[in-house]
């Protein structure tokens, strides 16, 4: 090896590669920065040429088209992004008039090019600005590609459907999502957020025939986000059998967070449940729908082995009634120097300094 | 004669051979995170995640800032800590015996009661003298006890702790505001993550306004700006490289969150350890995967974390040596992981990496470079291959460097400006040549020291964030 590297013509020829990786691996950086701040240079500019006439087509009754006359299509793309911000922080009327500046132009044609486009970055583009500009009439063109095989491609034009409202497409959503493995959860549960609170009844639909756990328990937080009350909770109450306990927690989340009292009954089987997160979440759900029949069931579970089932234990007597909160008061004399007694203290004295 | 000329011939190989195999892991491992950092990026744009953060199934955390004398910054980062963006979350200091007014400060700024209040103690830690809570701040507790460290220091706040994850900051850490939701989020991806580790950037030259990082900069400090340079390399490549075959070793106690469970079953941090955090994370490892072959720590590549980074020579090294002191120990204390099968790639790979490289790493390095020179002396080896092996060593070195810097622009993009960028280029180039060597030395003498019997912690000087003029004198509650 010794003799190898001694070799002059090696060592240059290791040297030089070493030298061109450094200097192209500079030369990538910097290009990456000038492409970067162009674009932000181009930006600024686009911004402070057009601020003014939008704000000019905001204040008076121009016709959209006019506003775009002599503009150049190559553009379109700033302007989306300039306007994005735009309707985004403003309501009403302005609101509806960007809009318009969108759907009713040469903006929408070209969003629709964008989405028919075989490059999937321009797709993506299309649809979320078709979604934010709620283009009804590009619902057809949106559902289409829902059937994309990729997997970005899908939440895209799922976001923009549902920035839309088009609720008829909620079933063609699901069963699209079904064809992804690993999909992401967090921008799936995004997207039924996006629908208005409407849709409701057609996500309890779904809950009756969903067989996915987890879109299934991001149904139940959405119903949950929206407070939704069901007009008939058996789909639910039959859910707090299931056997998939992050089912189980959600389902004791909306329950509580609708204060649903018929249930209390249900709920407190899952005091005794063998996993800790669903207690938890059980005598969440009983402190909020305020059933004090259970009080006993509660204070038992301050014994439980878990930590966090005690604390929430401890939070739910101190909560639940006078006579609960005496009775968390008296656990330093019953038993002092256990876990239990430190916990019921700390509990106390937080809330107690609250009132201070 | 012949001995000495034959052990020279051999180390000469040994260290060219170490030479090889720590490019080939730095290759695997570049490749490893290049391809992680472009999936992790490569997220849907134009979601807004805000609802689904409040929706998911997030649980509430407990995060502990253990303070030892840090009267000039407790106030201003007990403040930016309350504002964090988080559903439910209870802030516990604990002034670790601290001689100065740290105590006061924060009783007197959030008009701090004392409760009576006696802990149940899961896990040991020294008593706790006084419990005091907040009635302003309900979030906030702090406690005081007896300085013990920092190890008794957060194990104590375990002790009365109240929520499911525990988060443990240094007290000088500035982090970003919605740090705990990232942090949060892998326990809510899979039930068998008991730990996660943050990357940590470096303060130094960023404008910090009310604990909070307004503009990142870079420091007028060579010394600083190697380290950042060193901490991209650290945190961009070295982590996320060996979190993908689950056998992360260290999480950085400057950011990190645990389940509170696993903390209470390994009985919490190890009180009078030179590196708890390292040693929590190994014995982790170690005690869970026991119980469960799942367990997973794992590693978030966001930048949530930013600390401040020694700008003298005299605490840089003070702080190598106990870096070094700190691995040692955690390695020696769980020696019987070494080449365990049971334990997969963290047992097969990784550990004995870290006990060739992060162990043994400084000595072969410097005693090579002792033996190199009397080779050359002896003339065991020609002229031209030192001076090539040397090149391509050093140059092989800017090119990792470099490649930590392109990956901070192809990814998180924090120095916006330019200038910054050009400047980090150039210490990628310069951070070769003299300290690497300088920090192998101090690594070296920290390896000698942890042999012959001197595993104590040394002193840290720190300049602190709020009094630009002012040197703050602190024992060491900096960690890795």
């Amino acid at each position: 090896m010794i003799e190898f590297l001694s070799d002059t013509g090696v060592v240059l020829a290791i040297v030089f590669i070493l030298l061109t990786a450094i200097y192209l691996l500079v030369l990538f950086i910097l290009m990456l920065r000038f492409f970067k701040q162009t674009k932000e240079q181009i930006e600024k500019n686009f911004i402070r040429r057009w601020e003014e006439r939008i704000f000019e087509y905001l204040a008076t009754d121009k016709h959209p088209v006019k506003v775009l006359e002599h503009f150049n299509r190559y553009r379109y793309k700033n302007l989306l992004l300039f306007l994005r911000n735009y309707i985004l922080t403003l309501k009403g009327k302005d609101k509806d008039k960007l809009l318009h500046l969108i759907n009713d132009t040469e903006l929408y044609e070209y969003l629709i090019t964008q989405l028919n486009s075989t490059r999937k970055r321009k797709l993506i583009f299309g649809a979320y600005f078709l979604g934010l500009a709620k283009s009804k009439k590009a619902t057809g063109e949106l559902r289409k590609k829902l059937k994309s095989r990729n997997k970005f491609v899908f939440l895209s034009c799922a976001i923009g459907l549902a920035k839309i409202d088009a609720e008829e497409t909620l079933d063609d959503i699901f069963t699209e999502a079904h064809k992804f493995e690993g999909l992401s959860l967090d921008t799936f549960q995004s997207i039924l957020l996006e629908f208005n609170d409407s849709i409701c009844g057609l996500l309890l639909k779904r809950l009756n025939i969903e067989t996915s756990n987890e879109l299934k328990s991001m149904i139940i937080s959405t119903l949950r986000h929206f407070k939704y009350f069901p007009p008939s909770p058996d789909t639910l109450l039959k859910l707090l059998n299931d056997k998939n306990d992050k089912i189980v927690i959600e389902v004791l989340k909306y329950l509580g967070e609708i204060e649903y009292i018929d249930a209390s009954d249900k709920i407190k089987i899952h005091l005794q449940n063998p996993n800790p997160d669903i207690k938890v979440e059980a005598i969440k759900a009983i402190k909020k729908i305020g059933d004090t029949s259970l009080e006993r069931k509660i204070w038992d579970l301050l014994y439980d082995d878990n930590h966090n089932v005690k604390v929430t234990a401890a939070e739910a007597m101190y909560d639940f009634s006078d006579e609960s909160r005496e009775k968390l008061d008296r656990i330093k004399y019953s038993s002092p120097g256990t876990l239990e007694s430190s916990i019921a203290k700390m509990i106390i004295e937080e809330r107690a300094i609250q009132l201070y | 004669m012949d001995t000495l000329s034959n052990f020279i011939t051999y180390y000469n190989y040994l260290i060219f051979y170490y030479f090889i195999v720590i490019i080939t892991i730095y290759i695997i491992l570049n490749v490893l995170s290049f391809a992680t950092l472009y999936k992790y990026t490569r997220k849907v744009k134009f979601v807004e995640l805000k609802d689904v953060f409040r929706l998911r199934n997030y649980k509430p955390i407990t995060v502990i800032v253990p303070a030892y004398n840090e009267e000039n910054c407790i106030v201003e980062n007990v403040k930016s800590l309350l504002q964090l963006e988080y559903p439910d979350y209870q802030l516990i200091v604990v002034n670790d015996g601290s001689t100065d007014q740290t105590l006061s400060e924060l009783i007197k700024n959030f008009q701090l009661k004392n409760v009576s209040f006696s802990p149940y103690y899961e896990i040991n830690s020294n008593p706790i003298k006084d419990v005091y809570l907040s009635p302003t701040f309900p979030k906030l507790v702090v406690i005081d006890k007896d300085n013990y460290g920092k190890a008794d220091s957060i194990n104590a706040a375990i002790n009365i702790s109240k929520n499911p994850l525990i988060t443990v900051i240094d007290a000088d850490s500035i982090l970003e505001r919605d740090c705990l939701l990232k942090i949060a989020r892998p326990f809510t991806e899979n039930e068998n993550i008991v730990a996660v580790g943050g990357i940590v950037r470096i303060a130094n030259g960023c404008k910090i306004n009310h604990g909070y990082i307004e503009e990142v900069g870079l420091s007028k400090s060579w010394l600083a700006r190697f380290q950042v340079v060193e901490y991209l390399r650290a945190f961009l490549f070295g982590r996320i490289g060996f979190d993908v075959l689950n056998s992360i070793l260290i999480i950085s106690g400057a950011f990190s969150c645990f389940k509170r469970d696993a903390l209470i079953s390994v009985g919490g941090f190890l009180s009078g350890s030179i590196g708890e955090d390292m040693e929590i994370v190994v014995r982790m490892h170690k005690e869970l995967r026991k119980k469960n072959p799942k367990v997973r720590i794992t590693f978030i590549p966001d930048p949530v974390c930013w600390t401040e980074v020694p700008e003298t020579l005299k605490t840089l090294k003070s702080q190598r040596i106990r870096w070094q002191k700190g691995t040692m120990d955690s390695i020696r204390l769980h020696k019987d992981m070494f080449m365990n099968p049971k334990y997969k790639w963290l047992g097969m790979v990784v550990f004995p990496y870290y006990v060739i490289f992060e162990v043994f790493g400084p000595f072969i390095e410097i005693t090579g470079y002792i033996v190199f020179v009397i080779s050359l002396l002896l003339d065991k080896v020609p002229l031209n291959f030192a001076i090539a092996f040397f090149t391509v060593a050093f140059l092989y070195g800017v090119v990792l460097s470099t490649l930590a810097v392109c990956l901070e622009e192809l990814t998180f993009k924090r120095y916006a400006n330019a200038k910054h960028l050009i400047i980090l280029m150039v210490t990628a180039l310069f951070e070769n040549f003299g300290y690497r060597q300088m920090t192998a030395y101090w690594r070296f003498k920290g390896f000698i020291e942890y042999l012959f019997g001197r595993r104590t912690w040394g002193k840290m000087e720190k300049k602190g964030f709020n009094n630009k003029d002012t040197k703050i004198i602190r024992t060491g509650y900096e960690t890795k």
